[in-house]
């Protein structure tokens, strides 16, 4: 074999494609003397737009419905505060849609900039390549050509999706909205167990000065309701009993519904309660009940 | 105006064949026979579009690589960088060469390919690629021996 030296020069003379003045003189004409529509106009950067917009809310509104499906509040009944909350879990919702359209025109904008860009880059190019003498196939492995930047952008962008996707369905597994926080559990307990126990002192100590409680047409505040439940008689055999878990929301004040079933010597009742729990220099109490029973 | 631009024409004319082959060749070697190919048009281009600051630069040939570098950066690392040339065409040629260059670094067969494939001195090769001759001198002797090595060939430097 004949020494590297001649080896390159024969190698490279013979795999180079040579680029002449005249192919690039000729290739600018011809770039210029595309029409402004014929560089410009193009149906990819809408379809480019289009696609990313569909798939952003693809992506983002299939976590949300699967959050929403996955954390459904197991009730859904009742009128006044109840309504207050779940009108308060349909303002969350709305505001995430309202995102999930936001970041969706963002990358629609961004999808139709690429396109554009490499649109007018492929035009750029092929005007060149028209001038370039293409090599005999025997020469050249094809190799097929990538803007890399293009991929890179569009890869990025959906590793970001699928990771604001992945974020928002871990964000709602871990911290369901549905669950009482621990101190909101544990008041509404003591509140139940003041009621099973008539013990009209305690009241005072889980509700605020201006607690009121609301059954039907009457409304009663924190005294009356202190001195009822301490004049119940045990005999009358009142209790109550909750039925399922709490739906918490809120994050002070909060708001709470659960479903309830009230002894007494004369039966049955179930109902819904509706709480308002407030932070006070002392903890958490208790500023209102509604109960619809019914 | 019509003169000017024929002018223009002529003195890029000029230009390119002066300073093509040693961009053709450097880029070739660096990035791959097609790469090199796509990045060269793609400086020249650059070139007569700007020709006018072009032409006041003291290593056009030099700002020409690292344009033709950044278009290069934009395409995919093919899977062959040096394809095999049909030995009737390149009857002298090693079928291992293609595979040895892919096996040195960048500035390695650049340095290697200019110097000792198409005897473009120190100089204008480090010029070219804005490194001290002391270093294109290194890459070369580098480039040199790792394929001399690896084809089996003499060293008989």
């Amino acid at each position: 074999m004949s020494e590297i030296e001649t080896q390159l020069r024969e190698y490279f003379d013979a795999a180079v494609e040579r680029v002449t003045a005249e192919d690039v003189l000729v290739g600018h004409q011809m770039l210029e003397s595309m029409t402004p529509q014929e560089q410009h106009w193009t149906w990819r950067p809408a379809w480019a737009a289009a696609a990313g917009f569909v798939a952003t809310l693809a992506v983002l509104g299939g976590s949300l419905g699967i959050g929403i499906v996955a954390h459904r509040p197991a009730t859904d009944t009742g009128t006044g505060r109840i309504t207050e909350v779940l009108g308060e879990a349909n303002e969350a919702a709305s505001g995430w849609w309202l995102f999930m359209v936001a970041i969706g025109v963002v990358v629609a904008v961004v999808g139709a900039l690429i396109a554009r860009n490499q649109q007018h880059n492929s035009q750029r190019e092929n005007a060149m390549a028209t001038t370039i003498k293409t090599p005999p196939s025997t020469r050249l492995e094809a190799a097929e050509r990538n803007n890399r930047g293009l991929v890179m952008t569009v890869v990025g962008l959906a590793i970001a999706l699928v990771a604001l996707g992945a974020w928002a369905l871990f964000d709602q597994a871990a911290e369901p909205e549905t669950a009482a926080p621990q101190a909101v559990q544990e008041l509404i307990d003591d509140y139940e167990a003041v009621w099973n126990n008539y013990d009209g002192d305690a009241f005072s100590a889980v509700t605020t000065e201006d607690y009121t409680h609301t059954n039907g047409d009457f409304t009663s505040d924190r005294d009356t309701m202190a001195s009822t439940i301490a004049s119940m008689a045990p005999s009358s055999n009142f209790q109550v009993e909750r039925i399922g878990d709490l739906v918490v929301t809120g994050e002070g004040p909060y708001y709470v519904a659960g479903a309830n079933r009230l002894h007494d010597s004369q039966g049955i009742e179930d109902g819904i309660s509706a709480f308002v729990i407030v932070e006070t220099d002392d903890g958490l109490k208790v500023a209102e009940h509604l109960f619809v029973g019914q | 105006m019509r003169s000017t631009s024929i002018n223009h024409e002529r003195e890029f004319t000029r230009f390119v064949k002066e300073t093509e082959p040693r961009l053709s060749y450097a880029l070739a070697a660096a990035y791959g026979i097609e790469i090199g190919a796509e990045a060269t048009a793609d400086a020249l281009a650059w070139a007569w579009e700007h020709w006018s600051k072009v032409q006041e630069m003291n290593n056009p040939a030099g700002y020409l690589y690292r344009v033709g570098q950044s278009k290069a950066r934009r395409h995919f690392r093919p899977a062959v960088l040096f394809p095999v040339v049909p030995s009737f065409e390149a009857p002298m040629v090693s079928p291992d060469l293609h595979t040895a260059l892919a096996g040195l670094s960048k500035n390695q067969r650049v340095a290697a390919v200019l110097i000792h494939g198409l005897e473009y001195t120190e100089r204008e090769v480090a010029d070219l690629l804005g490194i001290s001759r002391w270093s294109v001198r290194t890459h070369a002797e580098r480039g040199l021996t790792k394929l001399k090595n690896e084809l089996e060939v003499a060293i008989d430097v």
